[in-house]
Order: structure tokens, then sequence, then C-alpha cells
């Protein structure tokens, strides 16, 4: 093999690592930590303006045009880019099966919903957020009812929806009816996945 | 003068890519926004995602400068990009059809040491400190692995549709490998020319060592975001 490391001293080459290190770790704490996550324990990220780039996100949420709601009246109206897409959604439950059924929404986007079961199931309605580690997901709301309705506001972008399990020994029938601005629904279903979209526009 | 040129030939890339590199390494949201519109094999547009990613990821980057850095002949060029193509598309293939969960912050600190470890490696680390080496062939095939898992982690992401998934994914990785190229292509004609200047190994030296400060600083940002989004 044609391998010719340099021909350094083994003292060069641990001062060189060491100082690798440590020149990484002043950057990290005195630049990236600041602008990436927020932490600044030196205080070098404030002087510099760093730390505005890892709370820029969340400033724009607030006063950009992403703006989830009304600055002046939380909710009171919420524009969207979306066309109003209408669904209906029903399945049958094998006992112990359960199902999951998600809406893709950006953040702020609203919808309203109702869903029956022939009995009482078990509930979970809950979002994962884009960029969430996987299996990571934001619980909204969870219990045992046979029926639900109201209205939601999505707090972040990404799929949020219901998972539902049929904890009796009979066959339940449930059927969700929503409307609001989603693009897309995914069925989750015996490790099977069935996309939906909705598209009023382009 | 050469070295001059050379220097504002650098700063000037540095600056038109800027922008890319700190966009880089999530698939943008952008381009996560057409991911999830897909159904169905669409090969060009997958390719040059794959492609793009290679091209504006610096991590990838930064590992196969170390890996190549002291490779004079073509073949071992050949055979070791080879061993770390094998690496990462056995996982990136397998990572996201077999919806292996792995930790993104955890897979990007791994890639990080990757470089770090390359950078010890070329400066004659392992020989003068530790007295052994690892056999570098396994150690680039098992860090592709972990670059190929890390791309996994990025696309598992996004949510790829079913629809047309393997076809989507055979794309993407076909386009990593083709940006590879692309950007192996401008390291080795730089080295080429390099390695004829005097006073190459001096400065082999140093840029091995600038390797390592590049991999800590990956490997600490990416540690600390692991316990900050845990």
């Amino acid at each position: 093999m044609t391998h010719t490391p340099t021909r350094a001293s083994s003292r060069q080459i641990l001062l060189a690592t060491a100082g690798a290190l440590a020149i990484a770790i002043v950057v990290l704490v005195t630049t990236v930590l600041p602008a990436e996550y927020n932490m600044d324990p030196l205080g070098t990220g404030r002087a510099l303006g760093l730390t505005a780039l890892a709370t820029a996100g969340q400033e724009d949420a607030a006063t950009g045009p992403d703006a989830p709601v009304n600055a002046d009246r939380p909710g009171a109206d919420v524009p969207s880019e979306d066309a109003l897409a209408s669904d209906t959604f029903t399945v049958e439950l094998r006992p112990f099966e359960g199902v999951e059924y998600k809406y893709r929404m950006e953040k702020g986007a609203s919808l309203v919903y109702a869903w029956t079961a022939s009995t009482d199931v078990g509930f979970d309605f809950h979002g994962e957020p884009d960029g969430a580690p996987p299996r990571y997901s934001e619980s909204y709301g969870k219990g045992t009812r046979a029926t639900a309705s109201g209205s939601f506001l999505a707090p972040t972008p990404g799929v949020h929806g219901w998972f539902w399990e049929n904890t009796g020994a009979g066959r339940v029938t449930i059927t969700l009816t929503t409307s609001g601005f989603y693009t897309a629904s995914t069925e989750y279903r015996d490790g099977e996945r069935i996309e939906r979209t909705f598209s009023g526009r382009d | 003068m050469h070295l001059m040129l050379a220097t504002a030939a650098l700063i000037l890339a540095a600056a038109v890519l800027w922008p890319e590199v700190l966009a880089a390494h999530n698939v943008s949201n952008r381009d996560a926004a057409f991911v999830r519109t897909v159904t169905g094999p669409v090969p060009a547009p997958f390719m040059y995602l794959g492609a793009k990613h290679m091209v504006t990821g610096y991590d990838h980057l930064l590992f196969l400068v170390g890996v190549i850095f002291f490779l004079y002949r073509t073949m071992d060029v050949v055979k070791y990009v080879s061993l770390f193509t094998l690496g990462h598309s056995l996982t990136l293939m397998i990572g996201v059809l077999a919806n292996i969960p792995a930790n993104a912050y955890l897979i990007d600190a791994i890639i990080g040491l990757s470089v770090v470890y390359k950078g010890f490696e070329n400066i004659g680390g392992f020989e003068r400190l530790v007295g052994w080496r690892p056999d570098a062939r396994w150690a680039v095939f098992i860090f592709g692995l972990f670059h190929g898992l890390g791309l996994a982690t990025k696309l598992q992401e996004l949510a790829l549709p079913s629809n047309g998934l393997f076809a989507n994914l055979l794309s993407f990785n076909v386009g990593v490998e083709m940006g590879q190229v692309l950007a192996l292509m401008g390291v080795l004609v730089l080295f080429s020319w390099w390695r004829t200047r005097h006073g190459f190994l001096r400065h082999a030296f140093a840029t091995n060592v600038a390797l390592m400060v590049g991999g800590f600083a990956l490997l600490g940002y990416q540690l600390v975001g692991y316990f900050v989004n845990r």
C-alpha cells in the first residue's frame, strides 16, 4: 500500500492532536453551540449576535408570513395557501387491531374533525413534527372513548392524526370526518401505508 | 504566487458554497416538500438529490479527502472509494427499506469521528503513538457503513412514500455515487497539482490536523445535539 504518513515525532503528533481537539472545543463553545442550539456558556454568542441564528425560527413563527395566529387575537384568523380539503375515512378493526390515520399539515394549518366508533376504542391524537427523530411523536390527547370532535391547529409542520385501537373482543367500525388545510393523508395498518393526496389547486 | 492563487480560489469557492454549506446535510425544506408529493418512481429528481447531498455534504467530503490524501496510484483510489461506496450503499438501502431506527445525531457523531480517525492516521498517529494501525481497508468499509446509515436517517425523516420506494432509493444511491465521483475528481485534480509542490509533506501535516479540528467539531456538534434534542 502506498501509504506515506508524514514524518512527525510522537511529541508533535500528540501536541497536534491535543491542539486540534482544543481548537474544535473553542470553536464549538464560542460559535457553533450559540448559533445552533442557543447555548452560550461564555456569552460570545450574544456578543457576536450568533444566538439570533438559533432563535430565528421562533421569531419567524411569531411575526413572519407563516405566523400561526393573529398576534392580537390568537387564532382569530389564520390565512392558508393550501386548498380546503374534506375527507371521510372509515375503517373496521378486528379485535386488538390498531390503525393510524394522519394528515400532512403545515404549521398553523387547521382542521375540524369528528369521529365515532361503534363502541369504545383506545385513541391517541398526536403528531410527528418534520425533522424529528424516527418514532418521535407529540400527543394532543389520548384515552378511551366512542366519539370525539373538535378543531385542531397544527403546532408544527408534519403529520398529525389519530391512532385507534380496538381493545375489545368484537369488531369495531370507526368513521372519521374532517375538513381542513391538509395536502395528503396516510393510513398505517398491518405494516402497510396507504397514501392519499388532496389537491384542490394546481 | 501559486499558493496565493490557490488560496484565493479556495476562498472564492467557500464564499459561493457557503449558503449551501449552511443548508447542507439535511435535505432542504423545498426538496423535502417535493419528496412528500412523490408517488411512484421518479429517477432523475432522486438522482439529483443524491448527488446534491454528496457534493454539499461536507462531512462525507472531509472523510474522502482524508482517505485519498496519501493514495498516489489511481488503482488505490478506485479500490478505497469502492470499499467506501460498498459500505454506504449497503446501509443506505437496507436502512431505509427495513426502516432501521438509527439516531441521526449519533450516526453523524460517528461520521465526525471517522474524519478525526483519518486525519490522525494520516499524520502517523497510529504508528507513533499507538504502535498499531487498524487495517485502512476495513476502516473505510466500516465507516462507509455508518455514512450510509447517516444518509438513510435523512431519508427516513422525509417519510418517503412507499409507492416506488425501491426505485427512488436506487436512484438516490446512484446519484450519491455520481456526486461522489464529481467531488472526487475536483479533489484529485487539486491533489495531483499539490503533490508536485515543495513542502507537500509539511503542509500535509497541517492539513490533516485541520481535518481533525473539523472532525472533532462535527463530533461535538452532533453529540451536543443528541443530548439537547433527546
